[in-house]
């Protein structure tokens, strides 16, 4: 049992993907069922397959990063902040494969950002690359904090919404 | 959930501490009950969530229609800052709410290092420190049970009452009372006066105890008709004694994650140093076929790989091969890995070990304790060095090569030889690895850990006076130039801690203020090195004209009246004081299935039940004591007894 693209701590999903053997043969379809009365709160299943991708096949993932400004949303923070993602190198501390902190340009792994203002906070709907290399999408909130200090969030939560293929198809 | 949690979680370290939400956590309706329980337990959530004890009395208390109790858990520092930062104020984990909404708040205390956890936890929930400070109002009720509430006193100042013994009946009928008085609008004193009178409870506030210029207790007075002594309250028949088998399966990693399956209470042993072993007799064994449904039951609801059986010595469990047998099949259709700690040295063990290691061979742990017979003897380990190399042997042999032993230092009679007798020890170890293992390629590991004797209440030692620092630390420097095979590694167990256990442990409520002062200075995580700083409790008692040496380093007389002479755990000190005589003249103590040595402790129960009871036709008696009345015509000395059971009350 191990989960593809495991969750940072603080962040939710709605499309987690948890691959797993079983010893006997299994009602895929019922398997949601069976197992939800016995999560814990919070956590529910909500389609269970049979695999028709190989992981290495997961390109992207999908997120909302809400940036939360309690004393409201700065004037023009959406359009700087889309801009600073979609410009031409985007640079945040990032831990490496020997897990050093080191300064990276996250830009290539930035497929598309689309800032939405709402009460209080700016919503970016992001697609960022999943692996290899994968970028987390609250490293985006990170890169405003660093490039845009005088937008920086109060809070930031991220939401992943969407595991997708290299076709921008949902990866299954 | 507090908003500002939110926020907050994403800062502090393993959040999933705080967040409750838990398969099987009880969620109660609150306008459908009239009671609710804060059951707080004085250190982190991995620590709490892995006490049996909690699990047991978490379900007790939430099968009572009416009742809700819900955990809390410490905060550790970095949530405690924010905490404070932001008032907000400490929290059960099933509601979300203030524990200071809460009609009980109860206390797991098991260690004397959680004192100042404890005043921290309540300082968090906004609820004065102080009993006195709390007014008459019958709520919050804060109450304290566990094994170091076998003496109270140091904590007298700060709670309610104390429960004395085991919970799942004595809870019950707290509560009980509780919700009685609640309705019928009593205030707290009103309460106070008429729990003391349930078995079990200790109510200090209706105690006056006085000191003589010596600073040694000269009374300690009952009042308002409480019981002169507080009986410890036990589970008389095991089998219909509540077991979690719906247990909170815990969202992030805790210390002990699995099925622990409790095989029996108390001890034959009677290894001298041993509190446990004492308070928790009389012995009561579960039936293994209870046992295996529970077990089964447990993993089903679970989902647990892992099963572990438990009690301080599982291999004086009498039907334990049977219940390996009935447990086995089970687990190996389900891949469930069955794990029997607490084993002795001895073949029969070893046995055991091996069949259930499936070829996985982690380490051996054993705690000889003593480096030599003699000193083994005195403390009453009933351990031979040949028992512990014969197991060795056998598992060298069958391919083990890491062996963990454990030892104390400062034990009564202790001498150099005995020290430098745990390095020998050692170096049996290795060399019967030499002689036996059967892959020397893999090398051996042995480690060797001492730790400080601590005299405890309630045990043959409870006069002793812990050796001074300075000849503790001698002790270890001769231990550390003795231990000079490259195989071995050797731990010792800081001084500091020991040093404040020791005088917490035979402390008495004088003890109150230092306390509340060094929880004033920043003592609030004692039990963790990450905090503990003794410098700051030195402070204290210094700031309270109070000497620690005179509870941790001070020989007690015969006659003295100890702090907690007012609770009886079964034993009397009539045996215990023997027992100690027993340990100076180097003379050991049959375990209680060999012999009775007329502890007291049966008298606890039935004498058709327990450690005392006839076992295969066979009723042992002691020719050396008074283990049964004269009337009885057992003290005929010729070893086994003819005598009825119904004659056979052993006297004090």
């Amino acid at each position: 049992m191990s989960f593809v693209l495991p969750l940072s701590v603080g962040q939710s999903s709605s499309c987690e993907l948890l691959d797993f053997e079983t010893v006997e043969d299994l009602d895929a379809a019922a398997f949601p069922e069976r197992l939800n009365p016995f999560l814990p709160e919070g956590v529910r299943i909500l389609d269970c397959w049979a695999p028709v991708e190989p992981v290495r096949e997961m390109k992207f993932l999908q997120a909302d990063v809400t940036l939360e400004y309690d004393g409201g949303v700065p004037g023009g923070a959406a359009e700087r902040i889309t801009a600073l993602l979609l410009g031409e190198s985007v640079v945040v501390a990032k831990r490496n494969k020997k897990k050093q902190m080191v300064d990276t340009d996250i830009r290539p792994m930035i497929e598309s950002v689309a800032a939405e203002k709402r009460e209080g906070t700016v919503v970016l709907h992001v697609t960022v690359q999943s692996q290899n290399p994968g970028v987390n999408p609250a490293l985006l909130a990170a890169a405003v904090e660093r490039h845009l200090p005088d937008l920086k969030p109060d809070f930031v939560r991220v939401r992943r919404t969407a595991l997708l293929d290299g076709n921008r198809q949902q990866f299954r | 959930m507090d908003k500002r949690l939110e926020r907050i979680l994403p800062r502090v370290q393993k959040p999933a501490r705080y967040v409750g939400g838990e398969y099987n956590a009880v969620v109660k309706d609150k306008a459908q009950v009239d009671t609710r329980v804060a059951f707080c337990f004085p250190d982190t959530y991995e620590i709490g969530m892995s006490n049996l004890g909690m699990r047991i009395l978490y379900g007790v208390m939430n099968n009572l229609d009416g009742v809700w109790c819900e955990r809390v858990f410490a905060p550790w520092g970095d949530m405690e800052q924010e905490m404070r930062e932001h008032h907000i104020p400490l929290w059960a984990l099933e509601s979300g709410d203030s524990v200071g909404e809460f009609d009980i708040v109860a206390f797991s205390v098991g260690y004397e290092m959680a004192y100042t956890a404890l005043l921290n936890m309540l300082d968090l929930s906004g609820i004065p420190l102080r009993a006195e400070d709390r007014g008459t109002a019958l709520k919050p009720l804060v109450i304290a049970g566990g094994t170091a509430m076998y003496n109270a006193e140091p904590l007298a100042d700060f709670i309610d009452l104390a429960c004395i013994g085991e919970g799942e009946e004595e809870l019950p009928e707290l509560i009980a009372l509780y919700r009685r008085a609640k309705a019928e609008g009593w205030d707290k004193p009103r309460f106070l006066r008429a729990a003391s009178q349930i078995e079990g409870i200790y109510v200090p506030s209706l105690y006056d105890v006085t000191y003589r210029d010596d600073g040694t207790v000269a009374a300690i007075t009952a009042k308002d008709g409480a019981p002169e002594k507080v009986k410890k309250r036990i589970i008389q028949h095991m089998d219909g004694a509540y077991f979690p088998e719906k247990s909170i399966v815990p969202s992030t990693e805790i210390v002990h994650d699995r099925v622990t399956l409790e095989l029996f209470r108390g001890c034959i042993r009677g290894c001298r140093f041993c509190q446990a072993g004492y308070v928790y007799r009389p012995v009561r064994c579960r039936s293994k076929d209870v046992l295996v449904g529970q077990g089964v039951r447990a993993c089903e609801d679970s989902g647990y790989q892992e099963m572990t059986l438990s009690s301080l010595s599982t291999s004086d469990y009498p039907d334990l091969v049977d219940l390996c047998d009935g447990l086995e099949e089970y687990c190996a259709a389900h891949h469930v890995n069955l794990s029997l700690p607490s084993l002795r040295a001895d073949n029969f063990s070893m046995a055991l070990t091996e069949r259930l290691s499936k070829g996985r061979k982690a380490g051996l742990t054993f705690a000889p304790e003593a480096g030599t017979q003699r000193l083994r003897d005195a403390i009453n380990k009933n351990l031979t060095e040949e028992d512990l190399m014969e197991s060795l042997r056998r598992a060298f042999s069958n391919g083990w090569n890491s062996v963990k032993l454990y030892f104390m230092l400062g034990l009564p009679t202790e001498t150099d030889e005995d020290i430098i007798g745990i390095a020998e020890m050692a170096n049996h170890v290795i060399h019967c690895w030499r002689e036996h293992a059967s892959n020397k390629a893999r090398g051996v590991r042995i480690t060797v850990s001492t730790s400080w004797f601590v005299p405890k209440p309630f045990t043959a030692f409870q006069w002793e006076s812990q050796i001074s620092r300075a000849e503790y630390e001698r002790r270890v420097k001769l231990l550390r130039e003795h231990m000079t095979a490259r195989a071995v590694t050797y731990n010792w167990h800081d001084g500091d801690t020991s040093f404040l256990e020791a005088v917490l442990a035979r402390g008495d409520r004088r003890l109150g203020r230092v306390l509340e002062t060094a929880f004033r200075k920043g003592a609030h995580l004692d039990a963790w090195t990450d905090y503990f700083d003794l410098n700051r409790w030195l402070e204290a008692f210094d700031a309270c004209g109070i000497d620690p040496a005179f509870y941790a380093n001070r020989t007690r007389a015969k006659d003295e009246i100890f702090p907690w002479s007012m609770i009886s755990c079964g034993v009397g000190d009539g045996y215990l004081w023997r027992e100690r005589e027993r340990c100076y003249a180097t003379v050991t103590t049959p375990d209680c299935r060999t012999q009775c040595s007329g502890c007291g402790a049966n008298q606890m129960v039935g004498l058709n039940t327990g450690c005392c009871s006839p076992r295969r036709g066979r009723r042992p008696i002691s020719p050396t004591w008074t283990c049964c009345g004269p009337s009885s015509g057992c003290l005929s000395g010729r070893g086994w007894s003819s005598a009825t059971p119904a004659a056979s009350t052993p006297t004090r």
